[in-house]
């Protein structure tokens, strides 16, 4: 349903404005980050950046481009807030799930500056709901300086092969160890678990893998109860690009191809376990 | 030994594990000449599975045994690994069908490894590593050929008279006779027997491929072991065949693909009516007994409590539940197991020695007259075999006396354990319970001088 005047506000002014025709593009990338309560916004002329993250060894990225918006708005260079993502979900899914074909909730989002709570205005089929959410200062996030260059491996590959792999990994193991090189096996994860070694391979030829460039043979191990966040926006995604840096930190960046075809990035970076790291 | 499951046959061979999966906790790997045994046994040995898929059912068969460096004397690995482990492997069957393609299983002695990789789709390749135990065979001891009663039916008759019965429906009894079988629900003496849901289910003779009943009879197993037959044998459309005698001889089941597969299965079953009267007097005069001369308890204990000993040493926490189920029937099953199988099995691992004394003692098994309360009682102590089986006859003592005087049993007096520290507490309960009751002192209510550290 195309934008009703009714969220048509009288001011204007507030420091952030946006508009969307269908929250649900927003609600399924926010889904996607969804594995603590709170989350960092960062707003700027680009965008919004939704940050989680969790024992300071993991941390989430949602980005929702300023070009997905029906009209962006920002009076700053950037602006931030800490806000309680759980609420924020709930908002946006106030309609629930399922609705008639063609009729989507839309959603006017404002933020007023330090100290102003993010408003949201939703409608659908003539409904309309107010949402007002209390923001809090931001925190620093970290800064995992995963650079470009720094890349020693990477292999972006169709997300339904990782998908699989994930859901049946043997989760009593602690660790999951991803061994990337350009020689044989080419990518390897293996479980460690009460049941003994298990090995998956996908060989860098196979029709799953889209890109392949790796340098040097990296083994690496990660905790598992840290990467299961991430197994959200990997079902969410189309493909899936898997890099490691010298350093052995892990960048996962999904691609996530909204309803209207718009193509959003979910990022997932995870600090290496330091018991297995020589 | 190495061999590898083609595509098609990979359903099947999950399906199978699946399948004993159900009955026991550790499967049996052993590669012959001739094909590969998956065998199963559970915890109380009361059911035994064995699936043998010959060299036919895999596009490669190698048995290890044309090795040209062998040591001499050295024999194909016989090995058991964790069931839940294989199961792991083989989780989704739906996966199985959609990616695998090949399946490749190979035991390397010297590794102690059992391999098992899967080629599935797009070059992905899983490789799953389990470690077994070198064990020696396991193999029940029955005679299909002498059993004077066997049917042989569709799967799918089975499975759907099988669906009547309710999902906790521990056992089933099948009444023959030549023209018909009755299939209920086995009800043990419950105290108001019209609460109990009866089912009661008639299968014409005319319902099966092939009816040869001798004459008139009752054999009752457990239908969950039996379920696991059926959830293999229906979706491979495979007929059932069951060969079984009197009440006590163990009831057989056969799922026939020969030349490819085999599944066997060896059900123990509950021995005559008459024989469960006279182990219940016992009990019954146990109890009595308990009631009236403490200090017996301990030593009839000790028997039942070796028992359980072996139990809880070879059985998991889940293991004790559906133990406790067959627990009516152990003292039978003592009978039947001591020819049921003939373990020649390594003593290392303590349970297998303790499996043939089971048979000798487990007649004087506890038997509780209300099974409801006490085996709630042992599902909780888990740990210690003594405990639970303690626990139980404590119980008892409070219990009314149901039976009334059946006059008491001679027993010898066996030195038994020491009771646990919760028995002890029981029997000496007034001890802990204290004596000085600051009211009985004269003069108590005349305060002379307060508390000093009142109002703190």
């Amino acid at each position: 349903m195309s934008f009703s005047s009714q969220l048509d506000d009288e001011h204007n002014d507030y420091q952030l404005m946006t508009k969307i025709d269908n929250a649900k593009n927003v609600l399924h990338l926010l889904k996607a980050v969804n594995f603590r309560d709170t989350a960092t916004v960062f707003a700027s002329s680009n965008g919004l950046k939704v940050t989680v993250e969790e024992a300071k060894c993991i941390q989430a990225n949602a980005f929702i481009q300023s070009d997905m918006f029906q009209e962006y708005s920002i009076r700053e260079d950037v602006i931030t807030f800490k806000v309680n993502l759980n609420v924020f979900v709930e908002c946006l899914n106030i309609f629930g799930g399922s609705s008639t074909p063609g009729i989507t909730p839309a959603l006017k989002m404002c933020y007023n500056g330090y100290g102003s709570p993010l408003i949201l205005l939703l409608e659908e089929a003539g409904v309309l709901t107010d949402c007002s959410i209390r923001t809090q200062e931001a925190d620093d996030t970290l800064d995992f300086n995963f650079c470009n260059t720094g890349v020693i491996n990477k292999v972006i590959m169709r997300s339904e092969c990782l998908k699989e792999v994930f859901s049946e990994l043997d989760m009593s193991s602690d660790v999951l160890e991803i061994l990337m090189s350009p020689d044989p096996p080419y990518f390897r994860l293996s479980t460690f678990g009460n049941y003994g070694t298990n090995h998956t391979d996908i060989p860098r030829d196979s029709d799953m893998v889209e890109n392949f460039s790796c340098t040097q043979t990296m083994t690496q191990r990660y905790k598992l109860s840290l990467l299961r966040p991430s197994i959200k926006p990997l079902s969410a995604s189309q493909k899936v690009s898997v890099r490691t840096d010298e350093r052995g930190f892990l960048c996962l960046q999904f691609m996530i191809k909204t309803e209207d075809n718009h193509i959003c990035f979910v990022e997932f970076f995870c600090c290496p376990d330091e018991e297995g790291s020589e | 030994m190495k061999c590898v499951i083609p595509g098609i046959n990979i359903k099947v061979f999950g399906r199978a594990i699946h399948s004993l999966a159900k009955i026991g906790e550790e499967l049996y790997v052993e590669p012959s000449s001739k094909g590969v045994a998956f065998r199963t046994v559970n915890s109380s040995r009361s059911a035994f599975a064995s699936y043998t898929f010959s060299s036919g059912f895999f596009s490669q068969y190698d048995d290890g045994s044309l090795n040209q460096e062998k040591d001499a004397g050295e024999e194909t690995v016989k090995c058991k690994v964790a069931m839940k482990a294989c199961l792991n492997v083989f989780k989704s069957l739906a996966t199985l069908e959609r990616t695998v393609e090949r399946c490749k299983i190979t035991l390397d002695g010297e590794e102690d490894k059992l391999g098992i990789q899967l080629n599935c789709r797009h070059g992905i390749n899983k490789t799953y590593n389990l470690s077994f135990i070198e064990c020696e065979t396991l193999q029940a001891v029955f005679d299909r050929e002498s059993c004077p009663n066997y049917i042989q039916s569709q799967s799918r008759v089975l499975s759907d008279a099988v669906l009547n019965f309710q999902l906790n429906q521990d056992e089933v009894t099948l009444c023959v006779s030549p023209e018909k079988i009755i299939i209920r629900n086995y009800v043990e003496d419950e105290p108001d027997p019209a609460k109990a849901i009866h089912t009661v289910l008639t299968l014409e003779a005319g319902e099966f491929d092939r009816y040869n009943i001798t004459g008139e009879g009752e054999v009752t197993f457990c239908l969950k072991e039996f379920r696991a037959v059926l959830t293999f044998a229906e979706p491979v459309n495979l007929p059932v065949t069951c060969h079984f005698s009197n009440p006590g001889s163990p009831i057989i089941f056969t799922v026939d693909n020969r030349p490819m597969f085999e599944g066997t299965f060896v059900l123990a079953t509950l021995a005559e009516k008459s024989d469960s009267q006279i182990s219940r007097s016992q009990s019954t005069s146990k109890q009595t007994a308990q009631t009236t001369h403490t200090p017996k308890t301990v030593p009839r204990i000790r028997s039942s409590s070796q028992t359980s000993i072996n139990r809880s040493q070879n059985s998991t926490f889940d293991n004790m539940r559906s133990e406790q189920s067959t627990l009516r029937r152990s003292d039978q099953i003592g009978e039947v197991s001591s020819r049921l199988f003939e373990k020649r099995a390594s003593l290392s691992s303590a349970h297998n020695s303790s499996a043939l004394q089971t048979s000798s003692q487990s007649s004087l098994e506890n038997k509780p007259i209300l099974p409801s309360s006490p085996l709630r009682l042992a599902r909780a102590s888990t740990t210690n075999g003594n405990t639970s089986h303690i626990n139980m006859s404590m119980r008892e003592m409070t219990l009314p006396d149901l039976n009334g005087d059946e006059g008491e049993r001679e027993e010898e007096d066996i030195p038994g354990t020491p009771p646990a520290k919760r028995a002890k507490k029981f029997i000496f309960q007034r001890c802990f319970e204290s004596t000085f009751n600051p009211e009985d002192v004269p003069g108590h209510d005349r305060v002379l001088a307060e508390d000093s550290d009142e109002g703190f």
